[in-house]
């Protein structure tokens, strides 16, 4: 059996916190994708704080977590309303939707 | 160890006056009938100039830290909060007469905007990664819903949606790399960071972690200056955006980033400077070129205001890669000087009307000598100074960068600053050469906007860079006593 350290946690929340940056650049499809992705990046930094406290035997990284969780359902609770108002305008949520501002 | 010190909440008292007032000015928007937006307009602006005011006459005397060392008040913190309030009180002033009667005319604007006031407070008084969290994103998610705030317009609303998904990002690397930071030197606090750091406390492989959380968190800073790489959203977001919130992305959002990263550079990092310099000049290398050539293209003014606050920061950051205490008071100086040019730009193209609506086009403005002869000097005065020809104030604010670089021996950034701007000049001179020497379009001339307060803001910002020569002197001492805590 192979203990389940510190490495690890900071692997899986490596691993998650990338394929969150992949999922926002290589999804083509919709805007909720993105706001997932987003939360997904988010929940990979909390996995980093609390391993960290927990390794370090210090309170701060839980205090900052839950600092981070309230702070994403706040910025959650905005992405979705400018969604919605993006929506009542263009009538889709398609990435490939958002191209009207170009240099 | 104390639960609550009543000292540390009469220090913030600016902060604590800005959360209960504009606080106090939503209730007064909720409860009054219709037309509120003026009233609650003019209370916020009330709220900001009482607040400059108290931090003007509470001058900060030595350093403090307060709650726990979260927070910490300087001279340095004290002046950035001066030069926000004064932007956002110049934005505000300019905004009222561009938003009202229009579907925009509420009152969450000015609130939104104090709230952003706010968020940059905090900011520049971080003394912990969780406070500059917290002080960001309040600054943010207000400014996202700034950007997407005229919510019939399909181009505001893109332009939120993109902002929104871009700094989250941002705010995502710079967790990230909070999280390595606090996870290998055990603290979130900015100066047991230092410390250890400076000690030698952290081993080998551990150090490239640091040094990875570090370029993490000021690539997440370098996308709040809109610094290249990090520049993508800039133009569209300053395109789609109503214009009134587009002057005020430029102004003050700015202000309180780049003194944050200063805080950040000659704080917690600064044990690693030496691995910091190098991303630095890269990223104001990139942001001068960008800005310059980018720039040339476009037709669109606020694109091409954009690209010229891109290239803007590259200067202001030649600044701080010089590192030393001249290069960082060069930097806020060209911060304060750059601030009210962008007042003023942000005022002519908002007073000038097509169709009811700010100029969007360069060639809007074709011809404009004859039909507008007043605005036409006016911007030519402001694009002479943003293109940095003396005797105007965005002379000195190049000049006192550039010199900054060239006695920290960084000739290549100063050479290519220099370059970079006579590039830059070509299209500020364009749109002076598109006033004076082109035949205006067909069709009626452009409208003026009837509002006396955005006229009394644009003459103060051309006061300031006409008259800025008199006594250059003096923005020179109160940004070189600002910044000389810093570096120890």
């Amino acid at each position: 059996m192979v203990d389940i350290g510190l490495t690890h946690y900071l692997m899986l929340a490596s691993i998650l916190f990338v394929i969150g940056v992949f999922g926002i650049f290589l999804n083509r499809k919709n805007v909720i994708v993105i706001l997932m992705s987003i939360e997904l990046m988010l929940l990979a930094v909390n996995i980093n704080f609390i391993a960290f406290s927990a390794f370090l035997n210090d309170l701060a990284g839980q205090a900052f977590t839950m600092f981070i969780l309230t702070v994403a359902a706040a910025e959650a609770a905005i992405g979705l309303a400018i969604l919605v108002t993006f929506f009542r305008n263009k009538g889709s949520i398609a990435v490939e939707d958002l191209s009207k501002l170009k240099g | 160890m104390t639960v609550f010190n009543f000292n540390d909440v009469v220090a913030i008292a600016p902060e604590v006056m800005l959360a209960v007032g504009s606080m106090l000015l939503m209730m007064v928007g909720v409860t009054a009938r219709g037309g509120a937006l003026k009233p609650v307009a003019l209370l916020t602006v009330f709220l900001w100039v009482v607040t400059a005011g108290y931090i003007c006459t509470h001058g900060a005397g030595e350093t403090m830290r307060v709650f726990e060392d979260m927070l910490v008040l300087d001279d340095f913190a004290q002046l950035m909060k001066i030069f926000i309030a004064g932007g956002a009180v110049a934005a505000l002033l300019l905004a009222v007469a561009d938003i009202d009667k229009t579907v925009m005319a509420r009152f969450e604007y000015p609130v939104l905007m104090s709230f952003a006031v706010l968020g940059m407070f905090l900011m520049v008084s971080a003394n912990d990664l969780l406070a500059l969290y917290v002080g960001l994103e309040l600054s943010a998610l207000s400014l996202y819903v700034l950007a997407a705030f005229d919510r019939n317009s399909t181009r505001a609303s893109e332009a939120g949606l993109k902002y929104f998904v871009l700094g989250a990002i941002s705010s995502g690397m710079l967790l990230f790399g909070a999280s390595l930071i606090y996870g290998y030197t055990g603290s979130t606090q900015f100066d047991v960071i230092q410390a250890t750091l400076s000690a030698g406390a952290v081993p080998g492989p551990s150090s490239v972690v640091v040094l990875f959380g570090m370029i993490l968190i000021v690539s997440a800073m370098a996308f709040k200056i809109s610094a290249v790489p990090f520049h993508m959203w800039t133009p569209d977001v300053y395109e789609g955006a109503p214009t009134s919130v587009t002057a005020f992305f430029a102004i003050v959002p700015k202000i309180a980033a780049m003194a944050l990263i200063i805080r950040l550079v000659t704080g917690p990092f600064e044990p690693l400077a030496s691995d910091l310099q190098p991303v630095l000049a890269i990223i104001a290398v990139a942001s001068m070129l960008v800005g310059a050539f980018a720039a040339i293209v476009q037709t669109s003014i606020k694109r091409l205001l954009a690209y010229s606050s891109i290239g803007n920061m590259g200067y202001a950051l030649v600044g701080l890669v010089a590192g030393t205490h001249l290069g960082l008071s060069a930097l806020v100086m060209y911060l304060a000087i750059y601030m009210v040019m962008t007042v003023g730009t942000f005022g002519v193209i908002m007073l000038l009307r097509r169709d009811g609506m700010a100029v969007e086009k360069i060639s809007d403005l074709s011809g404009l000598s004859k039909s507008r002869p007043y605005y036409a000097y006016a911007l030519a005065i402001l694009m002479f100074s943003m293109s940095g020809i003396p005797p105007l104030a965005g002379f000195f604010g190049k000049y006192a960068v550039f010199q900054a670089a060239v006695a920290a021996n960084a000739y290549v950034l100063a050479v290519i600053g220099v370059l970079t701007s006579v590039v830059a000049a070509w299209y500020y001179i364009n749109i002076i050469r598109v006033m004076f020497f082109e035949e205006p379009k067909e069709g009626e001339a452009l409208g003026l906007s009837s509002c006396p307060v955005s006229r009394i803001v644009l003459g103060a910002s051309l006061l300031f860079v006409l008259l800025f020569i008199l006594a250059p002197q003096s923005l020179a001492v109160i940004s070189a006593n600002a910044t000389n805590g810093l570096l120890k």
